[in-house]
């Protein structure tokens, strides 16, 4: 089951760092107070470049979900559940759905991250369902 | 000049196929530049801009500057990228070059044929570019996925109304000569729905082809227009709308389910025209989903209520808003970047009443949409003859 492994860029490294270290981190601006996802170099709600990372509880809302029975390529195990989750911190992520049986996935559930080790020190942080 | 003294003067759509393999990428590049001239009835030498696709060998892929030294050695305006050859984004680019006197003339497509044309084709956007995209597995038809599920979900929207988009559409496509998928079908509902799932809720006959074949068109003066053979088409708006670079976020309904609504706007404002005035509609469709979301879009219905508006038969070729009577990306092409074209080269024969068997009647106004959520931006034209 391997998608192609991420390759951090000198902004997102510190993201997959704490990945391996099953620690969900995600961007706050100081500007503005709001965090936003995917790593960038301002703030895209204030344009701000006063940027810290800080540690997310990792547990959000199931905003949409499409279930994948035809794979990115052969060598991919089917199916996968590929989502996007409005983290309670104020940010999204396009993610995986794991530890729960495709057919009973739900827009608006609620769901924790599960970090997931693909390979050496590349560590996906996945969701399951909340509870 | 303003926008609507730039007029489309001649098309041309190659073959289309699974797969082209008696002609090069170059040759197929050749054949659209004289195919669209000679539908123009304008020669070679008369061209002075270029956004045809340059495919190699010779001089590095995707600079258009080598084709020079066949118009004559000197060009007054190439496009960028390959983005600049196709659809209505490259037409508004084209367009901008004559409404303010860079350039007379463009010759505008290109194409995709054989099989290492395809391998370049998939290495387009690789890269860190895809680091929160690939690595979960994501690719183009699920991207899209997410935002028809979520609408299904708000809005109660059905498979079925999907399967009704995709099985009509299929079906103008199994009676167009020109179409991949000539003779296939008809298709049902039923027929949709029991096609292999590929990404919820696109099942297979809810996804549109991959084939290969080219397109082309020239565009000129109104005022040049007027001494050649044939009808030309006015460009009255046109628009686009982009909320990221492709493939980089997924989209989110809330965000991006309305994509395209400023641009279709814009459009018709510059046009002076409102969507009930539209009487073909060549709507981008690299899913059945897409069509139901941009007739929202349109205000043709509200939103939310696409999918039973669809379930009425409106989008039928016999309906009051017929939509990709050719048969679309679903049926009659997908060919890498100029099926986006195509939307306008079927526009183009609806307006001159060249459309053979299927035809709009007194289609006099026509739309091109290219574009959707999946890739974070969109692109509207709006036609009429000259």
């Amino acid at each position: 089951m391997r998608m192609p492994l991420p390759v951090p860029s000198e902004i997102s490294q510190p993201f997959w760092v704490g990945c391996n270290n099953h620690e969900l981190l995600v961007q706050q601006c100081s500007g503005c107070g709001k965090r936003f996802f995917t790593p960038a170099a301002i703030c895209p709600h204030c344009t701000d470049e006063r940027l810290t990372w800080v540690k997310s509880p990792g547990i959000g809302t199931l905003y949409s979900f499409t279930i994948v029975h035809r794979p990115a390529s052969p060598e991919i195990a089917t199916p996968y559940v590929l989502a996007t989750v409005d983290l309670d911190d104020g940010w999204t992520m396009l993610t995986r759905i794991v530890d729960c049986d495709p057919d009973l996935v739900r827009c608006d559930m609620r769901v924790s991250v599960r970090f997931l080790s693909v390979a050496d020190n590349v560590t996906l942080p996945c969701f399951k369902p909340l509870g | 000049m303003i926008l609507r003294d730039v007029v489309i003067a001649g098309v041309y759509a190659s073959q289309q196929a699974r797969l082209i393999e008696d002609r090069t990428p170059m040759q197929l590049a050749i054949e659209v530049i004289r195919g669209a001239l000679d539908d123009a009835g304008m020669a070679m030498d008369e061209v002075d801009g270029i956004a045809v696709d340059w495919p190699g060998p010779g001089g590095a892929p995707g600079d258009f500057g080598s084709w020079a030294r066949y118009f004559g050695g000197s060009l007054n305006w190439i496009g960028e990228s390959l983005f600049s050859t196709a659809g209505v984004r490259g037409l508004a680019q084209a367009a901008a070059a004559i409404a303010t006197g860079q350039c007379d003339t463009i010759v505008m497509g290109g194409g995709m044929a054989g099989t290492e044309a395809r391998k370049r084709f998939a290495t387009v956007s690789a890269g860190s570019a895809r680091e929160f995209f690939d690595c979960w597995g994501a690719y183009v038809a699920p991207a899209f996925a997410l935002i028809a599920q979520r609408h299904m979900h708000e809005f109660g929207t059905r498979p079925e109304h999907l399967a009704e988009v995709a099985a009509t559409i299929r079906n103008n496509g199994s009676l167009n000569p020109e179409a991949v998928m000539f003779g296939k079908g008809p298709y049902s509902i039923e027929d949709v729905l029991s096609s292999p799932m590929i990404s919820t809720p696109f099942h297979l006959l809810d996804i549109c082809l991959v084939a290969q074949g080219g397109a082309g068109m020239v565009l000129t003066s109104r005022e040049r227009a007027r001494d050649l053979p044939g009808k030309s088409v006015s460009i009255l708006g046109i628009a686009q709308e982009i909320h990221d670079g492709i493939y980089v976020h997924p989209p989110v309904y809330r965000a991006d389910g309305r994509l395209g609504k400023n641009a279709l706007e814009r459009a018709f404002g510059m046009a002076g025209l409102a969507p009930a005035d539209v009487d073909v509609f060549c709507l981008y469709d690299p899913n059945s989903f897409e069509i139901i979301r941009q007739l929202e879009l349109l205000g043709l219905c509200s939103e939310g209520e696409g999918g039973p508006f669809v379930a009425e038969g409106s989008i039928r070729r016999d309906g009051p808003h017929p939509v990709n009577p050719e048969g679309g990306c679903l049926s009659y092409s997908w060919n890498g970047v100029q099926q986006m074209t195509l939307k306008i080269v079927e526009c183009v024969r609806q307006l001159r009443g060249d459309a053979g068997n299927r035809q709009i009647q007194g289609a006099s106004i026509a739309l091109a949409t290219v574009g959707g959520p999946g890739a974070h931006k969109f692109e509207a034209g709006v036609f009429g003859l000259a």
